[in-house]
């Protein structure tokens, strides 16, 4: 893997615009960055504190007040371009899904790039209540931009988006595979070399992650998804992720640490050498 | 009382004459509450946010004709049961959608398969209603002495525990079942990890996958006729256990259009 980052820039993203059942994602950023403060850093998993020896840097690009989704992604896109040039490794935290089209644009200006996306939902409508940028489109904007992409934990889509993957061929995953073998990693082989990892948390199961917009009964639990990450950043180069779509609610704290924990995985096995 | 609601994301409901599956929500509720009832109407609403495409069954399972209404007025439970008689009159399969078994008790007309994490401290004389028809009661884990003692010996019963272990049980209970049954389903026979209701307290319980599994069981073999969800009454409106409802509604839904398609 060439050129390899050496630091890492936290993008905090507090967009929201267009969720639908619930909202709060606007909230997500400064509780991740909050937990990452307050937790324990040793990360088990991996046999370390995975912020302990690198250089990390938190940019906050825009306010809450920000809502226009065209205006966000060019904002968010450079900020992820500059890191990414800088030799170094962007992980936005959102905010609503539609988040991730501006870094997954950077990154795909510097290169073929695909998207592992682990999420509840297919989010590949053309449009979703005559909003194109709605969070529930936001896969479909990525293979716009000519990106091969894989979907992980998926366990809701339309019949439209459905004829959509048959048709494509995009990549996806049941929530209810995950667990149950390993067989199903072999679909990373038919992506590039270069990836970009998006997690929305409604990919986890509720009963690990209920703070979010839209929970989906079903979902994958937290030791599958390790395991899968392992293998993932083993066989490929991921040059930036994003965490989006955590609800901060009141008396749930479970899923914000989890988001937390997520991150300094993420961090951990983007460098394992340090 | 009664009126149409929608249901689902693409709000494409039959209407009362042409549709197949008739979605009855026994609730006092009014239809500009939707977003801020609680109990079945948090149900319907929540529905209008689920995709109508169904991965398990590969099929959009609303398409075989879905009618939705709320079924209000002085005794809703006592409506809706009337409402789901006229429904399977014409042909059409009824589910209602309740607060409580008092829904069951009303609805049931054939042999009963139920679903309950509980048994006792309900609202209605479950053991009764169990002795009336041949009965399977499965996923229990928790029961009033008294009213564990009182159930029938006819009654098969199968606790979640016995059904965590080796789910086929329940299609062996079933064997000896020859008609379509009743399918009463209460959110409380879930762990509460996956319901998160303030009724589904007690620890142990049936996973969603386990759940999906066990009604595509009692679909396939003696098949069911009319179906409850019920211990609906604590669903708050926009929470997740207003869109696992409303997801469980969605799977009955498929493995109908699925038994259609076949």
């Amino acid at each position: 893997m060439a050129g390899a980052p050496t630091n890492i820039g936290i993008v905090a993203l507090p967009f929201e615009v267009s969720t639908s059942f619930r909202k709060g994602t606007v909230h997500g950023p400064e509780a991740i960055l909050n937990e990452l403060d307050r937790m324990d850093p040793f990360e088990f998993n991996l046999g370390k504190d995975p912020f302990s020896k690198i250089s990390r840097t938190i940019i906050k690009p825009h306010g809450s007040e920000l809502v226009d989704a065209r205006i966000q992604q060019a904002v968010a896109g450079r900020v992820a371009g500059e890191i990414m040039d800088g030799g170094g490794f962007p992980l936005s935290l959102g905010g609503e899904h539609t988040v991730s089209l501006g870094p997954v644009r950077a990154a795909r200006a510097r290169g073929e790039v695909g998207v592992v996306q682990l999420d509840a939902h297919a989010d590949l409508r053309d449009s979703y209540e005559g909003n194109p940028l709605s969070h529930a489109c936001v896969m479909r904007r990525i293979i716009d931009m000519d990106c091969a992409t894989l979907g992980v934990g998926i366990r809701s889509m339309s019949a439209d988006e459905a004829t959509f993957v048959e048709e494509r061929g995009a990549g996806i995953v049941p929530a209810r595979d995950v667990g149950r073998s390993t067989g199903w990693y072999s679909k990373l082989d038919s992506l590039p070399d270069r990836i970009y990892l998006t997690v929305d948390i409604d990919y986890f199961d509720p009963a690990d992650a209920p703070a979010v917009g839209t929970p989906e009964p079903g979902g994958p639990g937290w030791y599958d998804t390790v395991a899968f990450l392992n293998h993932l950043f083993a066989v490929k180069d991921v040059v930036a992720a994003d965490i989006v779509e955590l609800m901060p609610t009141d008396g749930d704290d479970a899923t914000v640490r989890l988001a937390a924990r997520l991150a300094g995985l993420i961090v951990g096995m983007r460098f394992p050498e340090m | 009382m009664t009126f149409p609601i929608d249901f689902g994301y693409s709000n494409t409901s039959a209407s009362w004459t042409d549709a197949y599956l008739a979605l009855l929500f026994a609730s006092k509720g009014d239809p500009a509450e939707i977003g801020r009832a609680a109990g079945p109407m948090a149900i319907a609403d929540a529905s209008r946010f689920v995709e109508l495409f169904e991965m398990q069954v590969g099929l959009s399972p609303l398409d075989i004709g879905t009618y939705a209404e709320a079924v209000g007025g002085d005794d809703p439970v006592d409506q809706a049961a009337r409402r789901a008689e006229e429904a399977r009159s014409r042909g059409m399969f009824p589910v209602i959608i309740g607060e409580d078994r008092r829904v069951t008790e009303r609805h049931c007309k054939d042999p009963l398969v139920a679903l309950w994490g509980k048994v006792g401290r309900i609202e209605t004389d479950e053991t009764s209603l169990l002795a009336r028809n041949p009965s399977v009661l499965a996923g229990v884990r928790a029961a009033t002495a008294n009213a564990f003692q009182a159930i029938p010996g006819s009654v098969s019963i199968l606790t979640a525990t016995a059904l965590m272990s080796r789910k086929e049980i329940l299609a062996e209970s079933l064997a000896s079942i020859t008609d379509p049954v009743h399918l009463s389903i209460d959110l409380d026979v879930l762990s509460p990890a996956v319901a998160q209701t303030p009724r589904s307290l007690e620890p142990g319980g049936l996973g969603w996958y386990d759940l999906m599994d066990l009604i595509e069981m009692i679909f396939k073999g003696p098949g069911v006729a009319a179906a409850d969800l019920v211990g609906t009454g604590p669903v708050s409106p926009r929470s997740p256990a207003a869109l696992l409802g409303s997801q469980v509604l969605l799977r009955v839904a498929g493995l109908l259009a699925l038994g259609l398609g076949e």
